[in-house]
């Protein structure tokens, strides 16, 4: 059990790093926030039973393989900056995950 | 013979030496010591700053419970955050300091006070 916990914490980063990756501001905070509310019901899965948990585990691992995927080519195109990112207070990924 | 040999070896030698490396020790012993600065030296963040900061952090997570934030506070214990939150907290100071913490350090960092003293000794935190 506490070896899947660690396991689960090491995805839940991989996970985000892989979210903020993305370069287009919508896609990176709905990423973001996708990844968190999966994580937070993933967590509540591992309570339930085995299979279960093996099963959220998978699935994560290959959205996250997904997300790497896919972040990699949204950086590879030129973006727009979004209004709310020419505002230095929010022009960081992360810097108000709640938003 | 050997007299021609060894001046050219010697000749190719000094071509061959990084000059800018030379004239550049030459200008920096030449400059007042107040321009000079090495790209490796430590940023100007003082201790201050830095908690100054991670505490701006912590007030912007609004799970945070904020009575009790202070730089002894245990992110579980005291801010009510669990391990996944914790993982969030650490990212966003990664975020705020530009600089990416390895997992095995990421994961040590349970305290506000373990956050600070770790961005303290990062020599590229900024």
């Amino acid at each position: 059990m506490a070896g899947s916990r660690t396991q689960i914490i090491k995805l839940y980063r991989d996970s985000l790093r892989a979210a903020r990756g993305f370069e287009t501001y919508n896609f990176r905070k709905y990423f973001y926030r996708r990844t968190r509310d999966r994580f937070r019901e993933t967590l509540s899965k591992v309570s339930v039973g085995q299979v279960e948990a093996e099963n959220a585990m998978a699935e994560g691992r290959h959205e996250l393989e997904v997300l790497q995927r896919q972040s990699l080519v949204n950086r590879l195109f030129a973006h727009n900056r979004t209004v709310l990112e020419s505002d230095p207070q929010y022009a960081s990924g992360a810097r108000r995950p709640n938003l | 013979m050997f007299r021609l040999a060894s001046f050219r070896i010697a000749a190719a030698i000094r071509t061959a030496a990084p000059r800018p490396a030379v004239s550049l020790v030459k200008q920096r012993l030449a400059m007042p010591s107040m321009m000079t600065r090495w790209y490796s030296a430590g940023g100007a963040l003082t201790r201050d700053t830095i908690k100054e900061r991670i505490f701006q952090v912590l007030q912007d997570f609004d799970k945070v419970n904020q009575e009790k934030l202070s730089d002894v506070a245990d992110f579980n214990k005291d801010l009510g955050l669990d391990s996944l939150d914790t993982v969030e907290v650490v990212m966003a100071i990664e975020e705020e300091f530009s600089v990416e913490i390895p997992d095995d350090e990421a994961d040590k960092i349970t305290t506000v006070k373990e956050a600070i003293d770790y961005i303290t000794h990062r020599e590229d935190a900024h």
